[in-house]
């Protein structure tokens, strides 16, 4: 069996797995070995059609879905993970969920203060680690002019009803406005990992290594010994990888997980990692979001130009939602809206008339929702079913919208539904008094269209070791070498789109690493 | 509804041969890892006779501004994008599609369909849940029966196959929702990665293809 000896494996290679090489590989003397499970893809691959991408880019080609099938949880499987292939939607971590985090968790470190030094580490902390990953990945809030109608509309709509709205911030450089971000970004403007921190990661030295199943992880006695890997042979298209197909195992001092939220509780459970309280896996957060699709009078064009320009918290702090500007090409499309034959026909023909938002539901870390893996079908499965609570705020959350649909001046406005709704036909609103009608919704798997892109919470960080898997230094209870840091290890949703929350924890981490490095016997 | 006898043993065999693999068939191709070939897969005329169906059930090829495309057209990107017809991984996803098309078999759900039902409730009694999302679907099909009558969803007039159509998408099991949402999403995939279809509603397609 091959083998290869390292100071660092890290599993997987987005936002928490690319940021963490990246750190780690500024002590020159060690040995990082970064594993990616999907392909090394970039511009000269990314063709900007969406079943090709969707296909090569995606977790489970991009059909991965909870196991009813009801909600699709998209995610990036391919070097740069979501960063990828996600809208390069960027929100700082929010302060108030950490302290939240801090009190009712017993977290420590994250400080917020930039002039705190966490465990005695020299200028470690969180708002230090913010500004890093701000500052690499170019985060910036869109000029005037690349606020495409789409945008535009949605923002009229909310200002007609006093929802304050505000720009997005976007990690990119030179971006062109071609409006095919998740597709992969063809001209290197969205900076996402592939282009930004495993790309520094790999030019100071780190060994990338994709295809790369990790089987399990391995232990000897209370400690990690190393990864147990299958290098798959590289799909077409992909850039060559460093390591000939077949078994491999990475022996290693440190093992770091960052393999997302699905995977990472799946890999600690199919490890056979201690788990004595049952908590692998469960309390999964989703944040379940409800597309809105309205009809204008004249042409929007929402495909073309930056997706998501515009976003509201109005409701962040009191419901627990956002309202987020997203638009989708034609397959997405097609399957959001409503019905079959001539009646998805004909709002099919009206493509370039069409608008369209969603509503992200912060939804509550239950813990009948989890992960786990299905040994006889050889991968994740995901059970989720939204809480009453969350059910009724997302019910609010759909009447909000459809309103913000007519107030900007729509004909027509439709949730992703075939529910029931009292006298309308499916759910198509006539008008904003038909908003009204979301109160009976019953979000049924299956009839009204839920998605995800933002599973968290499954492997989770806290003091009490009955309720989480990792100290605050996402050191696993049990194995003090296994380093769990990505959205698996937030204590409950972060509280917005997690990009920059993961990565500031995983530069955070990263940093304490090189602080802490004795600890780890580096 | 009569029933000769050598079909009716090719159905039982069917049904047994589909049994829990059926389930894993429903979400699409996503779980191509967790399939068995089963010995009684139907054969390629006859899936592509349910696929032509169901084609030309969910895209209405009769609208005047609907591209000038033919079934074989649509059913050539279909099957180019998901092989169902001849990948061995797939052979669940055929046996889900020869069922779909076995409207006689719908009052009556297989035992996978029921035991999913149950897994997934969080009621009270999920026991008793299921039976009764069996009693509203028996009552839903007798009123399709009635109205359109019929054996095999690819025979039925246009009409009668979209109405069968929304009986498996207004199910009160899960997994003929998942079914319907399944078959729905390949044609609807297939047709609008077609060019012709880009052009009819005004979709620009890719930048770099743009020139």
């Amino acid at each position: 069996m091959r083998t290869l000896d390292a100071d660092v494996v890290i599993i997987g290679s987005g936002a928490a797995g690319g940021t963490l090489a990246a750190t780690l590989s500024e002590h020159a003397g060690w040995r990082v070995v970064l594993l990616e499970r999907g392909g090394h893809f970039g511009r000269e691959f990314f063709n900007q059609r969406e079943w090709d991408m969707s296909n090569a880019l995606y977790a489970e080609r991009g059909l991965r879905t909870t196991d009813d099938g009801a909600i699709p949880v998209r995610g990036g499987e391919c070097v740069g993970g979501g960063t990828t292939v996600n809208v390069a939607l960027s929100f700082d971590p929010v302060p108030r969920i950490w302290t939240r985090w801090r009190e009712e968790q017993g977290l420590t470190g994250f400080s917020f203060d930039p002039d705190a030094n966490d465990y005695g580490v020299s200028g470690l902390n969180l708002a230090r680690c913010v500004a890093d990953v701000r500052a690499r990945l170019h985060v910036h809030a869109p000029a005037d002019a690349e606020i495409n109608r789409n945008n535009g509309l949605f923002a009229a709509g909310c200002a007609a009803l006093g929802i304050a709205t505000r720009r997005f911030e976007l990690n990119m450089r030179g971006c062109i406005g071609c409006g095919f971000c998740s597709t992969g970004c063809a001209y290197d403007a969205k900076q996402s990992t592939l282009v930004t921190y495993v790309a520094d990661a790999v030019a100071r030295g780190v060994t990338l290594i994709h295809h790369a199943d990790a089987i399990h992880i391995d232990y000897e006695g209370e400690r990690a010994r190393g990864v147990q890997v299958r290098v798959r042979e590289t799909q077409p298209g992909s850039r060559p990888n460093s390591l000939a197909p077949g078994e491999l195992y990475v022996r290693s001092k440190l093992v770091i997980v960052c393999a997302g939220a699905i995977e990472t509780p799946a890999l600690l459970q199919r490890s056979q990692h201690p788990d004595p309280h049952a908590r692998i896996g469960r309390g999964l957060v989703l944040h379940p979001s409800l597309p809105f699709i309205g009809r204008a009078e004249s042409e929007v064009a929402g495909h073309l130009g930056i997706e998501g320009t515009m976003y509201s918290d109005h409701f962040a702090e009191t419901d627990g939602f956002y309202f987020e500007c997203l638009f989708g090409h034609p397959l997405y499309g097609a399957a959001v809206l409503p019905g079959i034959a001539a009646e998805h026909f004909e709002l099919m023909l009206s493509y370039r008339r069409l608008f369209g938002f969603g509503a992200m539901l912060i939804d509550a870390s239950d813990d009948d929702n989890c992960v786990r893996w299905d040994v006889q079908r050889g991968r994740a499965r995901i059970a989720y079913r939204l809480t009453e609570a969350d059910a009724t705020r997302l019910r609010k959350a759909a009447r909000i919208g459809v309103e913000i649909v007519f107030a900007a001046g729509a004909e027509r406005a439709w949730i992703a539904s075939d529910e029931v709704l009292g006298p309308l036909a499916g759910a198509q609103f006539r008008s904003a008094a038909d908003a009204r009608h979301t109160s009976e919704l019953r979000f049924i798997p299956g009839r009204t269209t839920i998605t995800s892109a933002h599973p968290q919470a499954t492997t989770r960080m806290g003091a009490d070791r009955k309720r989480a898997t990792l100290d605050s230094r996402g050191e696993t209870h049990g194995v003090a070498n296994l380093i769990v840091c990505d959205a698996s290890a937030f204590p409950s949703s972060c509280g917005a789109n997690p990009m920059i929350s993961i990565m500031a924890m995983a530069r955070y981490q990263g940093l304490r690493i090189l602080g802490e490095s004795a600890r780890y016997d580096l | 509804m009569p029933i000769d006898r050598p079909s009716a043993i090719a159905r039982r065999e069917f049904m047994w041969g589909a049994g829990a693999t059926l389930l894993a068939a429903c979400g699409v191709m996503r779980q191509v890892h967790n399939t068995e070939i089963l010995s009684s897969a139907p054969r390629t005329a006859a899936l592509r006779t349910v696929l032509g169906a169901l084609i030309t059930s969910v895209l209405p090829l009769e609208h005047p501004q609907f591209p000038k495309l033919q079934a074989a057209e649509l059913e050539a990107t279909l099957l180019e994008l998901f092989p169902i017809d001849r990948d061995p991984e797939l052979a669940t996803v055929r046996s889900a599609v020869m069922l779909f098309d076995d409207c006689a078999a719908f009052p009556e759900p297989p035992a996978p369909f029921l035991r999913d039902q149950r897994e997934n409730d969080r009621s009270a009694d999920p026991a008793v849940a299921a039976q009764r999302a069996v009693a509203h679907d028996r009552a839903a099909f007798e009123r399709y029966a009635r109205a359109h009558g019929g054996e095999h969803f690819a025979q039925q007039s246009l009409a009668a196959r979209r109405a069968y159509l929304e009986l498996w998408g207004q199910s009160a099991l899960a997994t003929r929702r998942r079914m319907y949402r399944g078959f729905r999403a390949w044609v609807l995939i297939s047709a609008y990665s077609r060019r012709e279809l880009w052009q009819v509603i005004g979709y620009d397609g890719p930048l770099l293809e743009r020139g």
